[in-house]
């Protein structure tokens, strides 16, 4: 990224780079050296102290029998983790299990999360009366806490005595759906309240990267002769991509930290089969102080998702050259 | 700056900030782990009379039962007007993961109302101190409490938590829906063949007569652990290490549990919830619960008329799961003389009134308050208080509560979801548990010793 950012200095002082690198990089700089630092300070602070000290005192962590309030702490070295992958182990079996079901839910839940946001930001970018309304109605949902809305649909789908499974006997569905209690109907649940509640984030994100666009593109394939699906398609999905990029990868890693929903939904019912990764690492490390092996369990995430996001980009970055 | 005036490089920067991480993290795990060497407060007396102060004292008392918590609160400080005792709710399991980092960090409340079977997990840890001394001089023994209920504050031969009550689990019978069955509502059913008998005709009349959690996140197994008690089962061996709850007995009890549900005397799928909403709205007759959430609970609704009698006996003895709240003192890094002579004070006075705390449901632990003729005007407690010579608790092992809430209820809820058969999910469920039960041993195996 810095390379980038040296290259537009190149571009507006073209005089510099026969000079080269020593002289480019003060002129670009012009002044103090530490200056740029300074400014990041403020943010390295918080950033240093909530995050990557306790991302490093997490590998400690992990690599003992760490419960807070035992006073031995033996350590273990990378015992948490192969335990994690020791196919007979308790621990690796629930944990994989949850694992599954995270992957499960990223799999249900991102491919929505993506296009519905993105086809309602298209309408909701078109110029018609009460925009503004519609806009604000479908954002209004992201501004509910998880609890509230987890206890709202709780209420909703109630199997028994909840309002959904009532309309649809009065239109003619006998049969009592099992919307929190069985599968495959957690997972319509989860992924709907999901989408319900999310979609505005992402649709405010592609609503703004519409805007962006350079109403000239179109004007020119127009002129060209384009109608409305090749523009969606030549000139729209194209100029969106950073954006497509950036809610792809933020909707993966929020749906693979899911807690909240499951939590209060499901809590991992039938027989923890929605119980996800963020829910076994906290029941792990702040229930039971199985801090290690919770923090162990962190890292496999983490690295797991680091993974995935960097594959993303460069599946992106490829098609970009394409 | 640097010395050649050039400005440092990306990768000084990042190896600098990855050294300042790892400096930083050092002395966090340089500390070790907290003192639990025996704590040993200062002896202080049960009256204090000192200057005016406050005493922080947590628990779990969210509900109906917190307000009737600060009545008595309240009702303490103006006969003793130099201590205030400030109270902070949340919810227990919030509790649980909180205060002991509390207590690490040095920020302890004074004391703490915590559920009997999270008193041994605590006990190991040393977050709370041992009250054998406090308890002798409050004169509190065995005598003056039911004995179940005494001995469930003894871990390891030390006594950790004063009880305060208990709470067996009921069966809680909806009047108007057993006399529209035909069925006497002054006569509840109270053992297997009548019960059974009240849920066919109640299935004649159209009714469900036994909603049965199959989720509930309040702990779904407990029915399950009364029914297998009274078949003559027990959940685990003396010491904590094997679980035991595969027996015939349990499964005996876990498929009678199905058969309600299987035989439409219970709809499916139903969640903890959905069998309360049914028995106010008069479509359930009968829920099995603890009086301190269901007393208040249906006293509030009006028009539901409603009574409470101990559990039936669907095995060969009765017997009922039950709980306890426990008074415990938190570990201090300093004890302070006076805030324990404070502390000491309102242990007395709230254990000498705990009739009064009655009121919120469930009954109080010690023999004279139950005895009393204050407690025998509140029917239904009075009812409930009818078995408490055959309550059962969990055993007193370190983390038993992990091991019920992680493995065993949710095999049970994966039963009574019609997932799975009975014996099949007992047998993975105890050998899940037999794994985690050995790791708690060893976890806690010093502080045992």
């Amino acid at each position: 990224m810095t390379a980038t950012r040296h290259g537009s200095v190149d571009a507006r002082h073209p005089a510099a780079v026969p000079a080269g690198m020593h002289t480019r990089t003060v002129r670009g700089r012009a002044g103090k050296p530490l200056t740029p630092y300074l400014f990041l300070a403020p943010f390295m602070a918080v950033f240093g102290v909530f995050v990557l000290v306790p991302a490093v005192y997490g590998i400690w962590i992990s690599l003992h029998n760490w419960d807070f309030f035992l006073p031995e702490r033996p350590w273990v070295g990378l015992g948490n983790y192969t335990e994690l992958f020791d196919p007979t182990s308790f621990v690796a079996s629930e944990f994989w299990q949850s694992m599954r079901a995270t992957g499960l839910f990223v799999l249900f839940s991102v491919p929505f999360l993506v296009t519905i946001p993105l086809g309602l930001a298209l309408l909701l970018n078109r110029t018609f009366r009460g925009r503004t309304f519609f806009r604000a109605v479908y954002f209004a949902p992201y501004v509910l806490g998880v609890s509230v809305i987890g206890l709202l649909w709780q209420y909703l789908l109630n199997a028994n005595v909840g309002l959904v499974n009532h309309y649809l006997s009065r239109l003619g569905v006998d049969e009592v759906i099992p919307w929190l209690t069985a599968t495959p109907w957690v997972w319509v649940s989860l992924v709907g309240v999901t989408v319900w509640w999310t979609l505005g984030f992402n649709t405010v994100i592609y609503l703004a990267g519409l805007q962006g666009i350079d109403t000239t593109l179109y004007e020119a394939a127009r002129v060209d002769g384009a109608g409305r699906r090749h523009e969606f398609w030549h000139v729209t999905l194209p100029s969106l991509r950073p954006v497509l990029l950036f809610v792809l990868t933020i909707t993966i890693l929020a749906s693979a930290n899911m807690f909240g929903q499951a939590y209060m939904l499901t809590n991992g019912a039938p027989n923890n089969e929605t119980r996800t990764a963020i829910m076994v690492i906290a029941e792990t490390g702040l229930e039971q102080f199985r801090m290690g092996r919770a923090a162990a369990m962190s890292y496999v995430l983490a690295l797991l998702l680091i993974g995935i996001s960097t594959l993303n980009f460069f599946l992106f970055r490829r098609q970009e050259k394409n | 700056m640097h010395a050649n005036g050039k400005p440092p490089s990306r990768r000084t920067f990042l190896r600098l900030g990855a050294a300042l991480a790892a400096g930083a993290a050092a002395p966090l795990s340089a500390c070790a782990g907290p003192d639990l060497s025996a704590a040993d407060p200062p002896s202080a007396s049960d009256s204090y009379d000192g200057p005016p102060l406050t005493l922080r004292f947590w628990n779990g008392l969210t509900g109906a039962d917190g307000a009737m918590m600060r009545e008595l609160l309240r009702e303490f400080s103006e006969q003793r007007p130099n201590i205030t005792v400030q109270m902070f709710a949340m919810p227990w399991d919030a509790f649980y993961r909180k205060f002991p980092a509390a207590v690490a960090s040095g920020l302890a409340p004074d004391i703490g109302l915590m559920q009997n079977f999270h008193v041994a997990t605590n006990a190991a840890r040393g977050v709370i101190i041992p009250l054998d001394e406090v308890a002798d001089r409050l004169g509190l023994t065995e005598a003056g409490f039911a004995e179940t209920v005494w001995r469930s504050g003894i871990f390891n031969g030390r006594r950790f938590s004063i009880p305060l009550d208990v709470w067996p689990d009921s069966l809680f019978y909806n009047r108007r829906v057993l006399a529209h069955a035909g069925l006497d509502p002054d006569d509840p059913p109270r053992d297997r063949v009548s019960y059974e008998e009240a849920l066919e005709a109640l299935a004649e009349n159209g009714v469900a007569g036994h909603w049965l959690p199959a989720v509930d996140p309040q702990g779904v197994g407990r029915g399950f652990d009364s029914l297998q008690w009274q078949m003559g089962g027990d959940l685990y061996d003396a010491d904590g290490g094997r679980a035991l709850f595969n027996g015939p007995e349990a499964v005996e009890a876990l498929t009678w549990q199905r058969e309600r549900i299987v035989t439409g005397q219970s709809p499916r799928n139903v969640n903890g919830g959905d069998a309360n909403v049914a028995f106010k709205n008069d479509l359930n007759a009968f829920m099995w619960g603890g009086p301190g959430a269901l007393i208040n609970d249906f006293s509030a609704v009006e028009d539901l008329d409603w009574g409470v009698v101990p559990l039936p006996t669907i095995g060969a003895a009765p017997a009922s799961f039950a709980g306890s709240h426990q008074f415990v003192i938190m570990r201090q890094h300093e004890f302070d003389a006076a805030r324990l002579s404070a502390t000491y004070t309102f242990l007395s006075w709230i254990s000498a009134n705990s009739v009064k705390w009655a009121d919120a449901g469930p009954v109080p632990a010690r023999q004279d308050a139950v005895d009393s003729p204050e407690f025998s005007e509140l029917p239904a407690q009075s009812s409930v208080a009818q078995a408490l010579s055959d309550v059962r608790f969990y055993p007193l092992i370190p983390g038993i509560f992990e091991v019920q809430s992680t493995i065993l209820y949710p095999a049970i809820s994966d039963v009574l979801l019609l997932n799975a058969d009975p014996q099949q999910a007992l047998d993975d469920a105890a050998r899940q548990a037999e794994s985690l039960l050995a790791e708690n041993k060893q976890k806690y195996a010093e502080v045992m010793t």
